[in-house]
């Protein structure tokens, strides 16, 4: 079909031209569902929004098609519209670029976005608000289309806000009820945190490079064909483009100092992988570095290379990366700021399938892979990823382990999975967090899709304890769900085995690469995280869809199967949870051209050339993992009738996990508190004495004054002319005493 | 013989001035506008200004002293009303005036040294280009309707708004 | 036309010059602006205001004579008649104002039933 689509697709430039549709749709459908809803009936407002959405999937496939199969010399689609902000020292243009990299997240966001547009039509028709509810889907679908087609980190950041304020209106939507605003407050309020450590990342790279874009604008060559110039190394000599983007800097610093280049020379394609970048002694300043480029140096990345020296420029790309991970922790749910998620799902299900499973929590992997040439500079920041990665994937997988609420369930596993993806990131195989990012897309938006449907079924009842015996009466949901939760647990064959065994292939590759025995302790977590992965979402099935049914008698006699406008993205997405691997996996775990066919630019290491030594343990060590889960979950849950009893239990460590291990109450002991007495402190000390001081007492002092001054006002026509008077008898004499 | 002209009517303009602004009785203030005006006619005819001097009297004399007066009858105070005191501010008024007056004299007498400020005012105009007669009408008419145009159209409109706004103004009901 | 009888001219004297006929006009400009401030009745208030716009006009009068006097207006037909153009206009406005601040007067004893500036405080209110 792809080639079908590209044999009949117009021309590189047109579409081009046609770029500007994929964000315009969806905000059209903001607009009108947002000015006009009210006159909207429920089915057209859903209509609108599902159309929109529809029509971006259908212009993103169109520009898609045409991406994976061009040649060396243009490989992405970049439409540009001008300037945005051009000083001297800082450059930042405006225009959607599409490669590898934002084509399989724009079909993702556009293509599961219908899907879940179409299934909110089915799950929201009993809702009150319902073109309220389908103009934030748009205007999310708007705002993560910017973040992803943005050509620069500016308007990526534009989209990271916009796609946060819709999630926090979505999950606020049913506002009449506190606790469902105080969820939305508080995602807001956690991923400010992370947004100030993404600013200042912005920052840093602002002030290292004087540029946000990833490339350089296109330029036009004498043949008439439009090309994005790269940084090009020929006989030593490094030639950057005129305006050069953050990603041809990275690849300057990497041509120069880059160890691969002598082993590719050495080695052939097969080059010595090496994870570290070597700089040269602390003595050689990096302005020695012969960078030609066909215009000189911006500015400050002259005078940022002339200042630091190698071992502080080295220091200051670090900084910028964790700054910037700080960012991808607070918008992906990573330890320390991954608390907000699990409230989030307050919000109506098909938000939480769609923001915070598939889109938007995945953002900060998006992020970590735009620029991931920088990140592989440092491998600190490298290390430090996949670390908060793999802790984040077991920790929250332990609490998984116990949840009651059907949704409390997947929102733990879906942090773990996003941790996942980052122990991906962290480990150098970037095109495997991004292909755990598309199945991972599949699989949970499914599995939220089908806890939606189950809620829907049982009349908004989320809590497991209540369900069970479901599979008779809603059987599409039931084999859709299993297939899902068969992805999740990493089941051998199904999309979410695929990309997740193979991260940790990646993971227990670099150990033995490296040597390094952090990356055998990030394995270990990642190992046991999918035994627990496996047992919770097993777990889940068990107590939903077998034994026997535990709700009232009121509940039972309205269970039914959703409609069709919701049973079809059940089946849609769980063709792909199961088939995903197979369809899409080659182009991203192929050894040779894994990161290439992403047009991630040549990292300095791609690995992976132990992968075959890593990767037979490694199957048999997680299919493994997600059979003894499985079975272990058969085991308590298969039977149906070993409903859990928080009451009852007196082991420690399961009221831990079911209490999320205390985490928000330590956040709320530690930072909150804290936080809310400096607050009341500086509320009193500060605002109320010192600055109402300021401000009342100048009030006052004016008010005393006038009332001195005001007794001149008499209100007398004679006063005035006496003071008129007197001011021309002053002006007589300062006349006479001035002429002598 | 002029010096004694200037000096009489002088003296009677300074004294009925005074006479002016201190009658209690609005009534004796206005009656002793005329020999004010006449006086200060005089001093106009002294200082050649002849024109000047019959529309002083005929407006002054002829029309704003009349129409005071109406005022006064219409408005027909009675003398309870016509309270007046004297008191600490009106007597530092008082003094503030006089120390006008002073800084004017003071100002003069400091200038007046000059051989401008001793010129005499009864020696004769010096000879005009064609002969023609200082403050006489023809001479005032060609400034008057050639220089000073727009102001003199635009003091009649003023006197026009100023008629209109008087008659609204003492309508019964605004 | 009009010329000083040579009675007045003849024993033409020193004493009616710029410098008199200035302080003549300080003093009748005083005595106005007197009255102006320290009277309370309306009525005489206007009438020192009429006081000293013929202070003023006695003083344009006096500077027109003297330029008349100039060397430089031998050759200038109509050398010095300025000044009493102005006054001219003075004269004018000053109908004007009577004409309105009488009119005004009639209207505020009218409502107020009274002439007294003292009681005209209504913009302290």
């Amino acid at each position: 079909m792809m080639d079908w689509i590209a044999l009949h697709s117009p021309s590189r430039e047109l579409l081009e031209s046609r770029l500007y549709l994929i964000p315009l749709f969806p905000l059209l459908g903001f607009l009108l569902n947002g000015l006009f809803g009210r006159h909207f009936s429920k089915v057209f407002a859903g209509l609108v929004g599902t159309l929109a959405a529809l029509c971006a999937f259908i212009v993103a496939l169109q520009c898609v098609s045409v991406v994976p199969n061009s040649s060396g010399v243009r490989d992405a689609l970049h439409a540009s519209y001008g300037t945005w902000i051009a000083t001297p020292d800082f450059i930042c243009s405006f225009g959607l670029y599409i490669d590898k990299l934002s084509s399989v997240m724009i079909l993702v966001v556009t293509g599961i976005g219908t899907l879940i547009h179409l299934y909110s039509m089915g799950y929201m028709a009993h809702d009150n608000s319902v073109p309220r509810f389908f103009a934030y889907l748009n205007l999310f679908l708007f705002a993560m289309i910017l973040l992803v087609l943005g050509d620069n980190l500016l308007m990526l950041f534009v989209g990271w806000e916009g796609v946060g304020l819709c999630s926090y209106l979505l999950i606020g939507f049913w506002y009449e009820d506190s606790k469902n605003a105080a969820a939305g407050m508080k995602a807001f309020v956690v991923n400010r945190i992370g947004d100030l450590g993404f600013l200042m990342g912005i920052f840093t790279l602002i002030a290292l490079f004087g540029t946000v874009n990833y490339v350089s604008p296109v330029v036009e060559n004498k043949d008439g064909t439009r090309v994005t110039p790269r940084t090009t190394s020929a006989e030593k000599k490094v030639a950057m483009p005129a305006t050069p983007g953050l990603l041809d800097y990275m690849d300057a610093i990497r041509l120069t100092y880059g160890k691969e280049e002598k082993a590719e020379a050495e080695h052939g394609e097969h080059g010595e992988p090496s994870l570290k970048v070597e700089l040269p002694d602390d003595s050689v300043k990096i302005s020695d570095i012969k960078i030609d480029s066909t215009k000189t140096l911006s500015g400050s990345l002259a005078a940022g290379m002339k200042s630091f020296n190698t071992a502080g420029f080295a220091w200051l790309i670090t900084f910028a990366c964790l700054c910037l991970f700080i960012g991808a922790t607070g918008k992906s749910a990573q330890i320390p700021l991954f608390v907000w998620l699990p409230d989030a799902m307050a919000g109506p299900t098909p938000v939480s399938a769609l923001i915070h499973a598939a889109t938007m929590v995945t953002a900060g992997i998006y992020m970590v892979c735009r620029l991931h040439p920088l990140f592989a500079l440092s491998e600190t920041a490298l290390l430090v990823i996949a670390g908060v990665g793999a802790a984040t994937a077991l920790f929250s997988a332990l609490i998984g382990l116990t949840q009651l609420d059907i949704k409390k369930v997947l929102a733990y596993s879906t942090v773990s999975q996003l941790g996942y993806m980052f122990v991906g990131l962290g480990a150098g195989a970037f095109s495997l967090g991004i292909f755990h990012v598309l199945t991972h897309a599949f699989f949970k938006a499914l599995l939220f899709l089908g806890a939606g449907s189950v809620i829907h079924a049982m009349s908004n009842e989320q809590d497991m304890r209540k369900m069970g015996g479901l599979r008779t009466k809603l059987p599409w949901t039931f084999a859709t769900m299993l297939i899902g939760a068969m992805a999740l647990a990493g089941v051998p064959g199904t999309s979410g085995w695929f990309s997740k065994d193979n991260i940790l292939a990646t993971v227990l590759g670099r150990y033995i690469d490296t040597h390094n025995s952090l990356y055998l302790l990030y394995y270990i977590m990642g190992i046991t995280g999918a035994l627990c992965t496996a047992f919770y979402t097993f777990r889940l099935i068990f107590l939903t869809f077998f034994g026997e049914n535990r709700a009232s008698e009121e509940v039972k006699s309205r269970i039914h199967e959703s409609p069709w406008t919701m049973v079809l993205p059940l089946v849609v997405l769980a063709f792909f949870s199961l088939t995903g691997g197979f369809l899409f996996g080659h182009s991203f775990v192929e050894e040779k051209d894994a990161l290439a066919a992403l047009d991630i630019r040549n990292v300095p290491f791609h690995a992976e050339h132990n992968l075959h030594s890593a990767h037979v343990p490694n199957l048999i060590l997680t299919a493994m993992a997600a059979l003894l889960g499985i079975g272990y979950a058969f085991m308590r849950y298969g039977s149906g009738g070993n409903v859990p009893n928080p009451e009852k239990s007196t082991n420690i460590f399961y009221k831990a996990s079911l209490n999320k291990f205390y985490v928000d109450e330590i956040y709320d002991i530690l930072i909150v508190f804290p936080f809310s007495v400096i607050a009341e402190l500086l509320h009193w000390g500060f605002d109320m004495i010192l600055i109402d001081g300021i401000v009342c007492g100048s009030a006052e002092i004016v008010r005393n004054l006038s009332g001195l001054f005001k007794r001149i006002q008499t209100g007398l026509m004679n006063t005035y002319a006496f003071a008129i008077l007197t001011g021309a008898v002053v002006f007589l004499i300062y006349l006479f005493a001035g002429v002598k | 013989m002029i010096d004694f002209a200037f000096i009489v009517a002088a003296v009677v303009c300074v004294l009925s001035g005074a006479t002016i602004v201190s009658r209690k009785n609005p009534v004796y203030s206005v009656v002793f506008m005329l020999p004010f005006f006449l006086a200060m006619t005089t001093l106009f005819v002294l200082l050649g200004a002849t024109f000047l001097a019959s529309i002083q009297m005929i407006v002054y004399g002829g029309a704003i002293l009349v129409v005071f007066l109406f005022v006064i009858m219409l408005i027909n105070l009675r003398p309870e009303e016509l309270r007046e005191d004297f008191s600490m501010v009106s007597w530092f008024l008082s003094c503030l005036g006089a120390g006008f007056l002073a800084a004017i004299i003071a100002l003069f007498a400091q200038r007046g040294t000059t051989s401008d400020m001793e010129l005499k005012f009864a020696s004769k105009v010096v000879e005009r280009a064609n002969g023609s007669i200082f403050g006489s009408i023809e001479n005032l008419a060609y400034p008057l309707f050639e220089k000073h145009m727009i102001p003199f159209e635009l003091a009649s409109v003023l006197i026009v708004v100023a008629t209109l706004g008087a008659v609204l103004l003492s309508k019964k009901k605004i | 036309m009009f010329e000083l009888p040579s009675i007045l001219l003849a024993d033409a004297g020193g004493l009616m010059n710029l410098k008199a006929c200035l302080i003549l006009a300080g003093a009748i400009f005083s005595i106005g602006a007197w009255g102006v401030v320290a009277r309370r009745n309306v009525l005489i208030v206007l009438v020192s205001l009429e006081l000293m716009l013929n202070a003023v006009n006695l003083v344009f009068a006096s500077f027109a004579r003297m330029h008349a006097n100039m060397p430089h207006a031998a050759g200038n037909a109509t050398a010095g008649e300025d000044g009493q153009i102005f006054a001219l206009f003075i004269i004018a406005v000053a109908a004007a104002e009577a004409a309105v601040g009488l009119a005004i007067v009639i209207t505020y004893f009218r409502n107020k039933e009274t002439v007294d500036t003292r009681d005209m405080n209504e913009l302290k209110q």
